[in-house]
């Protein structure tokens, strides 16, 4: 579709089901800052950029992705991140995995407290823990995380794997201190 | 198939993005090798627990509602303190107007904000103008006495980073004769009466302002205050901590700015700062 503006109708409809990623959208800006007025300040910009280019999206594909990928390019341009970003993707050494029992390892991470995971996903590289959550919490296709994050599938790929392997040890550290909050 | 190949694979597996073949050949790799098998079972598992467990917060009611309204009129006002703090950011010159504004109490009413169609902030103009109409009708004493006032607000004000007066004592120019608290704006409200010599009612409303909209472009920026003359009443708008304070007068009322003022530093500056 080639066309310059939606008609008011199109844009009826394009912002009710904008308003039904907004929960979605609020809980992404929330993993990537602290801030409440940032994260709404986020969201807010994406849905009216959202909104401004409507004419631009290819009905048919993923409105959720096409957002995401607003608002983590938006995100990425407040923080004037892009250079870093391609610089973290350089050191490529794999986190390495503690010889461990692997039924000790799965009880880890299936009693995983959810303050221990959100403490654990925060201390993720903002690029490994985007990795994840798209994929893995927001269910995101591997094509869809790839094009969220501007970057190739394989990255994405390499992401995936040593973010969770990050967010194993992390996991195993707070079981092996209970108690210890100040986890860094 | 080796497991460096197979690793590389998994992902595109769960994603169902395999051709038939690859994924038979990965599916028989996982079935044969208990190292490939064993960690797709726990990367299975903390997949598992982190969409079972890992927060994922809903956008705040206030938030969404604010969001429904903005898109309904498809503009985009930025909260105006947002608005005024980049501008003032990325042009020193302004910022430098504004402080010299507020120096010399320069007020220049402008009626605009209440007619313009995109205006987002027309139910806290409303609703503080219809407050004030009420306490106007009621001529009731209000039922907070003086003397709770302040305790009051300074009980919120452990929730919300403010403080200021409400009271300013020996003032013969605005005294206070008591407050209570309404519900505005899906929000509780403080509403607080004054009356300035001799007997002119000014209401002062103070709220959470989470989800309150101020307009797109200031009307009337004096300091961070906003002034909107709106069914001939004269009112007043500013940001202080998370709190908006709204002022409402009658319309013979000369000027609020004194009283905003006192409200924002505890004194008046008008008396030394006035070039007279
Ligand atoms: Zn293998
Ligand atoms: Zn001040």
């Amino acid at each position: 579709m080639d066309r310059v503006s939606l008609t008011e109708d199109e844009k009826d409809r394009f912002c009710r089901s904008l308003l039904t990623h907004l929960d979605a959208l609020y809980s992404f800006a929330w993993w990537l800052t602290h801030r409440r007025e940032e994260i709404e300040d986020l969201v807010q910009e994406t849905c009216l950029r959202a909104l401004r280019s409507a004419h631009q999206f290819e009905s048919g594909t993923n409105l959720k992705a096409w957002l995401f990928s607003i608002l983590k390019h938006e995100w990425l341009r407040r923080h004037h991140l892009a250079k870093r970003e391609v610089l973290s993707d350089t050191f490529s050494d794999s986190p390495k995995l503690q010889e461990r029992a692997w039924a000790v390892e799965m009880d880890v991470i299936r009693s995983a407290l959810q303050k221990d995971l959100d403490e654990a996903l925060r201390a993720l590289p903002e690029e490994y823990r985007s990795a994840v959550l798209l994929f893995d919490l927001y269910s995101f296709s591997l094509k869809e995380t790839a094009a969220i994050l501007a970057v190739p599938d394989g990255t994405v790929k390499s992401r995936l794997s040593r973010g969770r392997l990050m967010l194993r040890e992390k996991l195993q550290g707070y079981r092996a201190s209970p108690g210890d909050d100040d986890e860094m | 198939m080796r497991c460096e190949i197979v690793k590389d694979s998994v992902d595109a597996l769960r994603d169902g993005a395999l051709g038939l073949t690859e994924a038979a050949e990965v599916r028989a790799h996982l079935a044969a090798c208990s190292a490939c098998a064993g960690e797709w079972e726990l990367t299975e598992a903390l997949r598992v627990t982190i969409r079972e467990r890992a927060s994922a917060p809903a956008a705040p009611d206030a938030f969404r509602e604010a969001m429904v309204r903005l898109l309904e009129r498809r503009t985009a006002p930025r909260s105006w303190f947002a608005r005024l703090q980049e501008t003032l950011r990325r042009q020193p010159l302004a910022a430098i107007a504004v402080m010299a504004a507020m120096a010399l109490l320069v007020l220049v009413p402008l009626n605009l904000w209440m007619l313009s169609a995109r205006e987002t902030s027309v139910p806290l103009l409303e609703e503080a103008i219809n407050e004030h109409i009420r306490l106007g009708l009621r001529e009731a004493i209000p039922e907070i006495p003086v003397a709770e006032l302040q305790p009051l607000l300074a009980r919120h004000q452990r929730r919300l980073d403010f403080s200021g007066p409400l009271s300013f004592p020996d003032d013969q120019e605005h005294r206070l004769v008591g407050g209570h608290v309404s519900y505005l704006l899906h929000r509780k409200v403080l509403t607080v009466t004054y009356y300035h010599r001799p007997n002119r009612p000014i209401t002062l409303l103070v709220l959470p302002g989470a989800g309150i909209q101020f307009p797109e472009q200031p009307m009337s920026l004096t300091g961070k205050v906003f002034q909107a003359v709106h069914r001939g009443f004269r009112t007043m708008h500013w940001q202080q901590g998370s709190l908006i304070y709204s002022l409402v007068s009658d319309p013979e009322e000369a000027d609020l700015t004194p009283l905003v003022e006192k409200l924002q530093h505890g004194t008046t500056l008008i008396s030394v700062l006035s070039p007279s």
